[in-house]
């Protein structure tokens, strides 16, 4: 890990992505955007983040299909994925489980909570 | 009981998924089509099916806007982003509440949709009732305060259950919401958390408000159903705090009993002993 560590944010929705990046760029962490779940696997593939906060229903690839693309690859297959979702039911948490996550966080969130949540995803590792 | 739902925002959510079949329906009437008609009811979905899926989609559709407004007020309210002056800071924390007021809803809905599709399974968690009877007092005491309404806490017993801690305090905030929302200026609201001889656990919230009719007592406990005077005095909400609230007392082996007069009402949420959890808690008055 760097001494900056980077998250890479993933969410269709622009609003989300401002307010997760204020939050953690106010708090130390290098943030990495995407607006869909390709475009995030292939900023995370390039850039090796130290986390990835991710949506689940994004266009083109859903959170659950990143976190297993990412966990299938040994070159990403280290970093601890936080799902992120206005899903609420409990089948999508353990679905997010099972796809290689490491933390589900429901929407609506505290970003302060999430901040919390990233350093602990961090310290795991 | 679908389309009795006072909200406006249900109702319109509810439109959105009844709508091809009310105009389907339409179209077979005019025709004189009963064959097509019978046909139709046959095809249409059952009540219950509807409830779960409008209360999906709002649930769904509610949570991520909900975030950018209380994720946005935090930011604002925080020593790091904001700077606030207190008339501003003042403002977004009333933004907050309001939030709150929309997430509470949402919380409900999604029970309801889950208890519509056996997809509630509570946790089985350690959890200090009188932890709960203190987070909800905190976060309705500016509601009560803004009204002239006292809110009182006590905590009489040691308070430990094993049960859901979201669920939990979601019944008793729905409990202690209702209460602020029926009790007019200068009433009082209380809770209280202790055991009762046999050693189960209450919960008791007692408001002095308008009272419940006796003919509303049993209603009331029904999803999207309101008491009459709710709806004589156009006081807001959709109608499924109570149902929520017996659902998670049954969850946890409890149940839930009234006592109304015109001079206020009483919920008891009696949780059984089995639930209790043997852990040391603080009393206080």
């Amino acid at each position: 890990m760097s001494d900056t560590p980077t998250v890479l944010v993933a969410d269709d929705d622009r609003d989300i992505l401002d307010i997760v990046t204020f939050r953690l760029e106010r708090s130390g962490f290098k943030v990495i955007r995407a607006s869909d779940g390709r475009e995030a696997h292939e900023l995370a593939v390039k850039h090796r983040p130290d986390v990835v906060v991710t949506d689940v229903m994004m266009p083109h690839m859903d959170g659950y299909e990143l976190a297993k693309a990412l966990r299938s690859d040994p070159a990403t297959s280290h970093i601890p994925v936080i799902v992120l979702t206005a899903l609420s039911q409990e089948e999508d948490a353990a679905r997010a489980f099972e796809s290689g996550a490491v933390d589900f966080v429901r929407k609506p969130f505290s970003p302060l909570e999430l901040k919390a949540r990233v350093q602990a995803a961090l310290q795991r590792r | 009981m679908f389309y009795s739902v006072e909200s406006g925002m249900l109702a319109l959510a509810g439109l959105s998924v009844a709508w091809p079949w009310i105009v389907l329906s339409a179209v077979a009437a005019f025709a004189g089509g009963m064959w097509v008609s019978s046909r139709l009811a046959r095809r249409r979905p059952r009540q219950d099916d509807l409830d779960a899926t409008i209360a999906g989609r709002i649930d769904h559709e509610f949570r991520t806007p909900l975030s950018v407004i209380i994720g946005s007020a935090e930011l604002l309210c925080d020593d790091t982003g904001g700077g606030l002056d207190d008339e501003r800071r003042r403002l977004v924390e009333a933004i907050q509440r309001a939030a709150r007021r929309l997430h509470r809803v949402v919380e409900d809905l999604t029970l309801v949709g889950q208890l519509q599709t056996g997809g509630f399974a509570p946790k089985r968690e350690p959890v200090s009732l009188a932890q709960v009877a203190d987070e909800v007092a905190e976060w309705n005491r500016v509601d009560a305060a803004t009204k002239g309404v006292g809110l009182t806490v006590e905590v009489r017993d040691p308070a430990w259950i094993r049960g859901d801690p979201a669920r939990l305090r979601q019944m008793v905030d729905n409990l202690v919401t209702n209460a602020v929302k029926f009790t007019p200026p200068g009433g009082s609201v209380s809770i209280v958390v202790r055991r009762d001889p046999g050693g189960s656990l209450e919960v008791e919230v007692t408001d002095t408000g308008v009272g419940i009719r006796p003919e509303d007592r049993h209603r009331i406990f029904r999803r999207f159903e309101r008491g009459s005077h709710a709806v004589a005095n156009h006081v807001p909400g959709p109608g499924v705090g109570l149902s929520v609230v017996e659902a998670v007392a049954s969850a946890h082996g409890g149940r839930v009993r009234v006592d109304s007069s015109p001079a206020g009402s009483r919920f008891v949420v009696q949780l059984p002993a089995a639930a209790v959890e043997n852990q040391v808690d603080e009393v206080h008055p």
